[in-house]
């Protein structure tokens, strides 16, 4: 038999099969493990006691502390989150955790690792839920402890039994969702930030201008008329708003700017069009959705009064 | 070259510069910000708030990443450590001034050029207790970069100088009756950094010879 007679005559060989790789079920594990980190990161449980204690020390139930309870409802819509609350500490806890690989110089061995950096980034970000969750509990805690089933709550004391129905409040459950996304764009952040350096002065001083009021308030305070429409931290009661149209607006508001962040993060291992697309319409939301949002001020200053 | 001058571009090279450069054009951005907007209050246009955005940069001045190797040199630790400090200080030093000058001087400044002195007080008691409290994280902590933990420094002290009741404040203008007690506790928390920072760089390797040489005293008694 020639050469070519065999080589006629044996099969083409099939091509091996390989069984598709189970992104779906890398994420999922991956998230999980980056949610129970970030849940027990010391810097991240620093921040939710920050949180707890400026909750019990703000609404007046304790012997020391707030004189009265007028200050209950903004705590519960998400004010116990913000300057030096959990929101903070979450974003400086998930940058550490995105930047890990980087900052101890470990790049090689995650690259012989089957996931993609675009994976681990997915993980990244979907982990934050755990941080949005952990702020949805400390929140339900504290409405059920503070407020009650009935969901309503008087804020003057001073007058005892005597009921003053102006004080009277009805806690809504739009405004409870605040802080626990503030939480969720916090770590967005983070990610974000991670993402693309991995210097942890980045980390610092976007924590600063990004989260600390005065300085986190300056391009408001100076550009804006003195009012802070789009400062992340702004958080109010509906209460104090009149109605929860501004409530769903500052939501709305706070998710255009995460999904901005989780955008751009992603952003930094696929350029695809996809990733513009969203991107863009992120930002639109955002532009929208800000400008109608709550106000807000200075720590120890009363907030602005509208003509 | 001389061994002086080469020995300090060597210490130089490891210095956090992106880091201190960060914090100085944040703090002249700060100061520029609430220069900008005159019917502010005083306490927003707080020229400490340019001084903070600086000490978050000086945190990671004595992180060493050299500092496995230097550490066998027979150079102390407070030397290179002062060295180190040395080299940055003309940088922060001239932020600060005209920073302080930008802020003094323009429309409606509430503190004025006699505040000056006062502000510059308050600026090195914040960079004094930041760079103790780096000082106190390397030599309690592991890690030759764990002194950027000192970061924690400069929030606590915005937000102590924000939110501390009436009778501590930090936060205070010449008009207002506690100025002076507020001066006296920047001053005690000058005092409280420096000695934090001689405390934490004293010499591991000359305490353990110190108490070798005890030991070996008491041995021969």
């Amino acid at each position: 038999m020639s050469a070519a007679a065999i080589t006629s005559a044996t099969p083409p060989a099939a091509p091996v099969r390989t069984a598709p790789p189970p992104v779906r079920a890398v994420r999922w594990a991956l998230t999980r493990v980056e949610g129970r980190r970030l849940l027990r990161h010391p810097i991240f449980l620093l921040g939710m006691a920050l949180s707890a204690v400026t909750l019990a020390l703000m609404t007046g139930r304790l012997p020391f502390g707030a004189l009265d309870y007028s200050a209950t409802p903004s705590m519960l819509a998400g004010d116990c989150f913000v300057v030096v609350g959990g929101a903070l500490w979450t974003f400086l806890a998930v940058f550490l955790a995105v930047t890990r690989d980087r900052r101890d110089d470990a790049q090689d061995f995650y690259l012989a690792q089957p996931t993609t950096a675009r994976l681990r980034t997915e993980a990244a970000l979907l982990s934050v839920a755990w941080a949005g969750m952990a702020g949805a509990v400390l929140i339900a805690l504290g409405t059920l402890l503070l407020v009650g089933l009935d969901g309503a709550l008087v804020t003057d004391v001073v007058n005892g039994p005597i009921v003053d129905e102006n004080q009277r409040y009805e806690v809504q459950v739009l405004e409870l969702f605040q802080g626990p996304l503030y939480l969720v764009l916090a770590g967005t952040v983070g990610v974000l930030l991670g993402s693309w350096t991995r210097h942890v002065y980045a980390a610092v001083f976007g924590a600063l201008v990004l989260f600390l009021p005065p300085v986190a308030l300056l391009p408001w305070l100076v550009f804006d008329e003195g009012i802070g429409h789009g400062y992340f931290g702004a958080i109010e009661a509906a209460a104090d708003v009149g109605g929860s149209a501004p409530i769903a607006s500052q939501l709305l508001g706070l998710a255009a700017v995460a999904a901005a962040a989780a955008t751009a993060a992603l952003a930094r291992h696929d350029r695809r069009l996809v990733v513009l697309v969203i991107a863009a319409l992120s930002v639109a939301v955002l532009v929208l959705g800000l400008p109608a949002g709550p106000e807000a001020t200075l720590p120890g200053q009363p907030p602005p009064t509208t003509p | 070259m001389s061994g002086q001058p080469q020995r300090l571009a060597l210490i130089a090279r490891t210095l956090a510069w992106p880091a201190l450069i960060g914090g100085a054009a944040l703090c002249f951005a700060i100061i520029v910000l609430t220069s900008l907007d005159v019917d502010s209050s005083p306490h927003t246009r707080w020229p400490g708030l340019g001084a903070l955005a600086l000490c978050l940069g000086a945190a990671f001045v004595l992180d060493d990443p050299a500092s496995a190797t230097t550490d066998a040199s027979p150079t102390s630790l407070a030397k290179r450590r002062m060295l180190r400090i040395a080299l940055t200080l003309p940088l922060l030093g001239a932020v600060w001034a005209g920073s302080l000058y930008y802020a003094t001087t323009a429309d409606g400044a509430p503190l004025g050029p006699d505040a000056r002195g006062a502000l510059s007080i308050q600026a090195s008691a914040m960079l004094a207790t930041t760079l103790g409290a780096s000082a106190a994280a390397l030599r309690l902590m592991p890690g030759e970069a764990s002194g950027w933990a000192a970061v924690v420094v400069p929030f606590a002290l915005l937000v102590c100088a924000y939110y501390l009741p009436q009778r501590w404040a930090l936060l205070a203008t010449p008009a207002e009756p506690g100025w002076q007690a507020a001066q006296q506790r920047w001053v005690l928390l000058l005092a409280v950094g420096v000695l934090a920072l001689i405390w934490a760089s004293r010499d591991p390797a000359a305490r353990s010879r110190a108490g070798g040489v005890r030991a070996a005293t008491s041995l021969r008694h």
